[in-house]
């Protein structure tokens, strides 16, 4: 009882530096926590990205590549596959639906997907949530264009509004469709995907959007095809960057990847994607563990400082310590009382640096939710949690043994009197 | 006469130091005797202190208190011996300074069964008892509700280490420097009611100190000097060199 009554009471005395190291101690505890909600939940949300796909398929470069251009829209294509190819391959007897995915064009930084109804009725991410309108609908005329709900948010965009696109994926576009114009007709709902930064064109108007062009390069004045110029049914699209795969039965898959990977007429790559977002993920992972070091270097300096903090009042307690001495209490009794702040500083710091976590997660949740497309549940503490909390607590009690000893060893010097 | 405290043959020395800091052959404190004890600064006063305390063992000799010898008890022992039946007053700083002035008076209570079952046998509880004490040191309620001691002048510090060393009836009072931040009125005047009590309580008191001025109003006065032998070896070493 003394024990905690002295070690209290010290600790009040000394209320700056006992509230700056609970502070330092909460700090650490509630960025070693948070990263790893964060870090849980980018790589549930990572792998769930695209789901309901068996397969995707790209012209032949590697697995990665093709999983970030078709379903982060990162990077681009070495090359596009004909229509033809995506035509027979969608036809194929195995095979229940495809989704087309065609990239090129681009709308204030934001990527623009050419492909078809499929994309709407049977894209599916976490898990097996389809894409919801939050507004409007799919697209049904040629010049309709439905936005993902981040560049709603963003560019303040509603349906109804009439928007340009622009010719290549930089941010910075070179040549803007200014004589086509779309209008918005459907907003998705958030899905914490790429699809929330994506524009949905249709397959034939990614092509009249570029009836006039030859080889890459814009008309040449005089040879601009005009809207009302345009003839529907020459608008045949003659190439898709990628597309989605499901078959009607899963146990084809192998069998048909080593089918499309041997297609004579073009070179094709298919690929798994739940396989390669988790390979992605481990090359990722590395920043996952740079993350989670430096938050333990965060905690490990912390602790640095409570030691500094308890370390620096030592000498002058030694004079505290005498008087408690020189009144009968055991050289055990100061070890135990300094034991005691220490564990008590550590448990106030990780009781306020769960609090502040979740404060944090209260607070933070639709702003993560929307800037970053992570959905952090409040959830209790997983294992992995207690974990963490059980090595912080137990580090704290491992720390507080060097002050404990110097103060142990001081006071057997001391003895009742302090030599000054 | 009952003998509180017995030195018999003591000799201590630093770890590592071959000549010994103490060398006493004999050191002797009745019961109810108040002690002198004048030694300059330097002159082992605390480390003989913290022989007498149990704090240190020394390597040869006995520390008999009530007749029972500290150098035969294991470390736990001396230490619950120590706030069983000694109260100990230092020069400065003599406060917890987070504890109130109660709170500071009571602390050796709460570490010794023997001084709170004694208090409680006589001023029916802790406080009570502990109130007494500080009227009796002329210490107003004002300063038991002060809850931050620092403010307290010295002299009232010194007042409530005073309660603090008595509560508890303790056999033997030991009393280091604890006058030498006073103003000299209020030195007198601490060192009366300190007379005073320890006599109420039949307590010995020895006390420490490097004022010669003081020791008319004690008992016995034993200068460390003429006691320890082993200073007098360093001084007529130092004579001898600087003869030479």
């Amino acid at each position: 009882m003394t024990v905690a009554r002295v070690a209290i009471k010290s600790l009040l005395s000394r209320k700056v530096t006992t509230v700056l190291t609970i502070l330092s101690i909460a700090l650490s505890v509630s960025l070693l926590l948070g990263i790893e909600r964060v870090r849980t939940a980018a790589r549930s949300s990572f792998e769930s990205t695209v789901s309901g796909v068996d397969l995707i398929v790209g012209a032949r470069s590697g697995p990665v590549n093709l999983l970030l251009y078709s379903v982060f829209r990162i990077g681009n294509a070495t090359n596009n596959i004909s229509f033809e190819s995506f035509d027979e391959w969608s036809r194929h007897k195995n095979v229940d639906w495809t989704i087309p995915i065609s990239l090129g064009d681009s709308h204030k930084g934001y990527r623009v997907v050419g492909t078809n109804q499929n994309y709407f009725r049977h894209y599916m991410h976490s898990g097996s949530q389809k894409l919801k309108f939050s507004s409007g609908q799919t697209f049904e005329q040629l010049f309709d264009v439905v936005i993902g709900a981040e560049i709603a948010e963003r560019l303040k965009y509603s349906v109804g509004d009439r928007i340009v696109l622009s010719h290549g994926s930089e941010s910075v576009a070179f040549q803007d469709h200014y004589d086509k114009p779309f209008t918005i007709v459907g907003v998705l709902k958030k899905t914490g995907t790429p699809v929330d930064k994506s524009l949905h064109i249709s397959l034939k108007a990614l092509r009249a959007l570029h009836l006039d062009w030859q080889s890459g390069a814009p008309p040449r004045p005089g040879e601009e095809v005009s809207v009302e110029e345009i003839v529907e049914s020459e608008l045949v699209p003659s190439d898709v960057t990628a597309f989605f795969v499901k078959l009607k039965s899963r146990i084809a898959v192998f069998k048909l990847q080593r089918e499309i990977n041997n297609y004579q007429p073009e070179a094709l790559m298919a690929i798994l994607p739940g396989i390669t977002l988790r390979d992605l993920w481990q090359t990722l992972g590395t920043a996952e563990n740079a993350l989670l070091v430096v938050s333990a270097m965060v905690f490990f300096v912390s602790l640095i400082g409570m030691l500094i903090a308890l370390l620096s009042t030592l000498n002058e307690r030694r004079r505290e310590m005498a008087i408690l001495r020189s009144v009968g209490a055991k050289k055990g009794f100061i070890f135990t009382v300094l034991v005691f702040e220490t564990t008590l500083l550590t448990a106030s710091g990780i009781a306020l640096g769960v609090s502040m976590l979740y404060f944090g997660l209260i607070v933070g949740k639709p702003i993560l939710e929307t800037k970053l497309g992570l959905s952090l549940g409040l959830m209790a503490p997983s294992n992995n949690d207690f974990f963490y909390l059980i090595s912080i607590f137990g580090g704290g009690l491992v720390a507080s043994i060097v002050p404990a000893w110097r103060a142990y060893r001081n006071s057997l010097g001391d003895g009742l009197t302090i030599r000054r | 006469m009952q003998s509180i405290l017995e030195i018999k043959n003591l000799k201590f020395s630093w770890p590592g130091s071959s000549a010994p800091l103490l060398d006493i052959e004999s050191l002797q404190v009745d019961k109810g005797e108040s002690v002198f004890l004048q030694g300059a600064s330097g002159s082992g006063k605390s480390t003989l202190l913290n022989l007498i305390g149990g704090v240190l063992v020394p390597q040869e000799g006995s520390v008999e208190v009530l007749s029972k010898d500290l150098v035969k008890m294991t470390a736990a022992e001396r230490d619950q011996f120590r706030g069983d039946h000694m109260g100990f007053i230092f020069q400065m700083f003599n406060l917890l300074p987070y504890f109130s002035a109660m709170e500071n008076a009571t602390l050796p209570c709460q570490f010794s069964k023997v001084k709170k079952a004694r208090t409680l046998a006589s001023g029916g509880s802790v406080e009570a008892e502990a109130t007494r004490l500080f009227a009796e040191l002329k210490l107003g309620p004002d300063v038991l509700k002060m809850k931050n001691v620092t403010q307290l002048s010295v002299g009232q510090q010194q007042r409530v280490a005073a309660v603090r060393a008595l509560i508890g009836k303790p056999e033997i009072v030991i009393a280091d420097e604890p006058t030498s931040a006073l103003d000299a009125d209020i030195r007198d005047r601490f060192i009366e009611l300190l007379f005073l009590e320890c006599e109420k309580i039949e307590a010995s008191l020895l006390f420490v100190s490097h004022d010669q001025s003081l020791s008319s109003r004690f008992d016995r006065t034993i200068r460390l000097s003429d006691l320890n032998r082993a200073s007098q070896a360093v001084s007529s070493d130092r004579e001898l060199g600087g003869s030479l």
